[in-house]
């Protein structure tokens, strides 16, 4: 296991598990609901006796009272395809750590309990198009082929999460829970389009934003180069008070855009930087949003 | 607080090359941003001047060169200094040789200041148990530890220079060893105009004065071979950085010549100055103008005196033994064996009362030593080549065609030889000395060889020492000088013809100071010239950079170095500049 995260973090995230609103369609039997009835424990409803049905799901009791053969079905417990799109840009090279390896060790975490959750996960790390990931698969042996890529990520490249969505779409048929993890610096605006034909395709969606606490609250620094790392462009700027007052209103209008588009499209969105324990945000922010249980 | 290596604040002269580097970079900090679109359009802050100066002097630059400075403050070795009042043991020892006589500027004398630093180290110590000694060729003991504060600062105050020249260190711990060693003396401070070079480290040599001196290094007067007068020889001395334009002047006592001439600086030149109207015997040279150091600017010289061997000749005559004595000194023929300095003895055989210095050529004393039977001799034995009779002497020259056979004493000490036969021969005993030449000088080819008179020269030279004498013409101060052999000496009287008290029995003297001294004996009045040391004149300066009394200060104290602190300071310092240099690194581009 790669040394970026250790086994005793993965222990304590042990009690933890997703929470999947609505029945997805799966392949294999999981733990999570099917629209589909099937064998479990569960019951879900009654429908009339058809030739071929297990004699097995013949209510009896209701033939006794009823004399109609009606058959008892159950939800199918479903397994539940993860999609992790992680941020892999330059701009995630930010911070120490850098918001790359925050990211990276929240993904891990959640791979880790979308596998023990008998799901399938995947990892589709990006810039402004998709980087050679991990299509989703079963077992642990996936979890360290998900360890090792995040490993090996270098971040660098523009972002462009739109684009990225759009090529994990053709990439992937089966809608599932795709978590984006990324600084979402750019306009809400930008990658709206692909949030929505990801709804569109049924996905759940959980929007997952890791911030440097410089990209928060920046400190003053007097006359300063300014350079985007992902553009290289530049801008001078005398960084005051002044100058902060207004840096810290663009920051909130980010949030509020962010916050916004996710309650239109009724997608979770969460909010961490990089001096957040990952643990901490997994126990307290997702399992208090619901994400997590 | 005072800095032991002050040099090292040249040093400081790196903060130039630290703040060029500062200012050669670009002014604006450089900060990675994750997008550029959230600071693109922002208002920048107006900055007044005095917020530019403060961002422009950046906290990692002044803790740059706070490193720089407390790096350079280690390296200046800054010290507390704690004067110390008290220590196990004090050795002062005051250069007490002939050069400590020179008068300094302020009209003192080098001994004088000696004496004023040795007053001010007993001032400083004064409850500790001191030595004071004098170093010189005849080094002294002034007083032993143990004596109180006032004793030792009346033994300081009456203690004069001698006029000897410097004494060897081997002397001078000897010395010291006689009151304990050096290794019970905390301190042992060495007061004189120089430095010694094989002093032990141990000693703390305070210098006084030094400097610039005028001497005359040698003097010399030779008779003219032809007879009309004298020349004299002189070496001089311009110790100093400028040329000298001087006067040497030659004085007989009753005729003087003078020779002026221009000295390079730093140089010692010789010079030979024809004195041909001289008739005197008793020559000073004196070198002007003259310098603070008078003593070596005046030089005495005692030409030798004819003085006669008086001889007393038993036997045949034989012409050439006497040419022979005759050309090594003039000879004085006399009756009385008894007042002779020699008795030669030729062709006889002494009585066997014969006492004193006897030289026995073909011949022999009754009892005591006999010839016998002659016999032909042929090549000849040196028995013992380095023995003095020979010197100069090339035997092999000898031809002796035979020699007698003799019955000698059994301590004759046999130089010569010829098939056992001996040849030459000394014998001594407590009252005659007594050189032995055995064969008929007739028989042999010695009268025509050009090493028979220096054989006499030496056998004269031997017996009754006359070249005691070449060491009055031009002695040294504390030089034993030989008192024999110039018959009994009645008195002896110092340059200021005052009496030296004389022991009885003394066989040599020491003189105390330069000038002629004049020994009487009952054979006449001899004079003896004494000069004071060459090497005095020759004063060592003090190294560049050493201040005597900064140097008396150094000692006298003690330092708690503190460059460990300053040491410990950078380092927490440096700690400081690369967490802070870390940060920013971080605070622009953070590595993953």
């Amino acid at each position: 296991m790669p040394t970026f995260i250790d086994e005793a973090f993965l222990q304590r995230l042990s009690n933890l598990r997703f929470i999947v609103k609505g029945r997805r369609k799966g392949h294999l039997a999981g733990l999570h609901a099917s629209p589909r009835a099937g064998v479990s424990l569960e019951f879900a409803d009654y429908r009339a006796y058809a030739s071929g049905d297990d004699f097995r799901y013949i209510d009896w009791n209701v033939f006794g009272r009823l004399d109609r053969l009606l058959v008892k079905t159950y939800v199918h417990e479903a397994d539940l395809p993860i999609y992790l799109l992680v941020d892999s840009s330059a701009s995630m090279e930010i911070g120490v750590p850098s918001k790359a390896h925050y990211a990276a060790h929240l993904v891990a975490a959640l791979a880790y309990l979308g596998l023990r959750g008998l799901d399938r996960v995947g990892l589709f790390p990006f810039n402004d198009q998709l980087i050679p990931g991990l299509p989703a698969r079963h077992g642990m042996v996936q979890m360290g082929k998900i360890l090792r890529v995040l490993r090996d990520i270098e971040p660098g490249g523009r972002t462009s999460v739109n684009r990225a969505i759009l090529e994990f779409l053709s990439q992937t048929r089966e809608s599932g829970l795709t978590i984006v993890v990324s600084d979402f610096l750019a306009s809400g605006a930008e990658f709206a389009d692909g949030l929505a034909r990801l709804l569109h395709r049924r996905d759940e969606v959980i929007l997952l934003q890791v911030l440097d606490p410089e990209d928060v609250t920046p400190r003053a620094a007097g006359p300063t180069r300014i350079v985007d790392v992902e553009s290289a462009q530049r801008a001078t700027l005398t960084i005051g008070q002044r100058t902060l007052g207004e840096y810290a209103e663009r920051i909130r209008r980010n949030r509020e855009q962010l916050r916004g588009l996710s309650l239109e499209r009724g997608i979770p969105y969460f909010r961490t930087t990089t001096d957040v324990p990952v643990e901490r945000f997994l126990h307290e922010e997702l399992r208090r949003g619901g994400i997590l249980r | 607080m005072t800095l032991l290596n002050p040099a090292a604040f040249y040093l400081l002269l790196g903060s130039l090359l630290i703040l060029a580097l500062h200012f050669l970079r670009a002014r604006e900090r450089r900060r990675e941003v994750s997008a550029l679109s959230l600071w693109e359009g922002l208002p920048g802050d107006p900055q007044s001047r005095a917020a530019r100066i403060r961002q422009q002097i950046d906290p990692l630059l002044l803790l740059q060169l706070a490193i720089l400075l407390a790096l350079v403050a280690a390296l200046a070795q800054p010290a507390w200094r704690m004067r110390t009042t008290s220590l196990s043991g004090l050795a002062i020892i005051l250069d007490g040789s002939a050069s400590m006589r020179t008068i300094t500027e302020d009209g003192s004398t080098r001994y004088a200041h000696a004496v004023e630093e040795a007053q001010s180290l007993l001032n400083r110590y004064p409850s500790t148990s001191t030595a004071i000694l004098q170093h010189s060729a005849r080094p002294a003991i002034l007083a032993r530890p143990g004596l109180e504060h006032a004793d030792l600062q009346d033994v300081l105050l009456r203690s004069e220079p001698t006029w000897y020249g410097d004494g060897t260190t081997a002397s001078l711990l000897s010395l010291l060893g006689g009151i304990g060693g050096a290794s019970q003396f905390e301190r042992v401070v060495l007061l004189s105009d120089h430095e010694i070079a094989d002093a032990p480290d141990s000693f703390e040599t305070i210098l006084v004065d030094g400097g610039d001196n005028l001497a005359l290094t040698a003097f010399s007067v030779r008779e003219n071979p032809e007879g009309a007068g004298v020349t004299a020889l002189v070496a001089a001395l311009n110790d100093t950085d400028a040329y000298q334009e001087v006067t040497i002047r030659i004085d007989d006592r009753e005729n003087q010549t003078t020779l002026s001439v221009l000295m390079a600086p730093d140089s010692t030149e010789r010079f030979v100055i024809p004195f041909p109207n001289s008739r005197g015997s008793l020559f000073t040279a004196s070198l002007e103008p003259e310098d603070g150091f008078a003593a070596d600017n005046r030089r005495f010289f005692s030409l030798d005196r004819p003085i006669d061997v008086r001889v007393c000749w038993l036997g045949s005559e034989n012409r050439y033994l006497m040419a022979a004595l005759r050309s090594v000194a003039p000879v004085t023929l006399v009756d009385d064996a008894a007042a002779a300095d020699l008795t030669v003895v030729h062709g006889v055989s002494a009585p066997a009362f014969l006492t004193g210095t006897i030289l026995l050529v073909h011949a022999g004393i009754e009892g005591l030593l006999s010839q016998e039977e002659t016999v032909p001799t042929d090549r000849i034995d040196v028995l013992e080549p380095g023995h003095p009779i020979l010197s100069g002497v090339d035997p092999s020259s000898f031809r002796i065609r035979e020699a007698p056979t003799a019955s000698l004493p059994p301590t004759t000490d046999v130089v010569l030889a010829a098939d056992g036969v001996p040849l030459l021969a000394t014998y001594e005993d407590g009252t005659r000395t007594v050189l032995y030449l055995a064969p008929d000088i007739l028989e042999t080819n010695l009268p025509i060889t050009v090493d028979f008179p220096l054989l006499i020269r030496n056998v004269i030279a031997g017996l009754i020492r006359v070249s005691a004498r070449l060491s009055y013409r031009s002695a040294e101060v504390g030089e034993p000088i030989s008192l024999a052999g110039l018959g009994a000496v009645e008195q002896l009287y110092d340059p200021q013809e005052k009496p030296i008290p004389l022991p009885d029995g003394l066989s040599t003297f020491r003189p105390d100071e330069p000038g002629f001294h004049t020994l009487v004996t009952d054979r006449g009045a001899f004079a003896i010239a004494v000069n004071v040391p060459a090497e005095e004149s020759e004063s060592l300066p003090a190294p560049e950079g050493i201040d005597a009394v900064d140097r008396s200060e150094r000692r006298s104290v003690r330092f708690l170095p503190l460059w460990p602190a300053a040491a410990a300071l950078a380092i927490l310092l440096l700690f400081a500049e690369a967490h802070l240099h870390a940060g920013r690194r971080g605070l622009t581009r953070r590595a993953r």
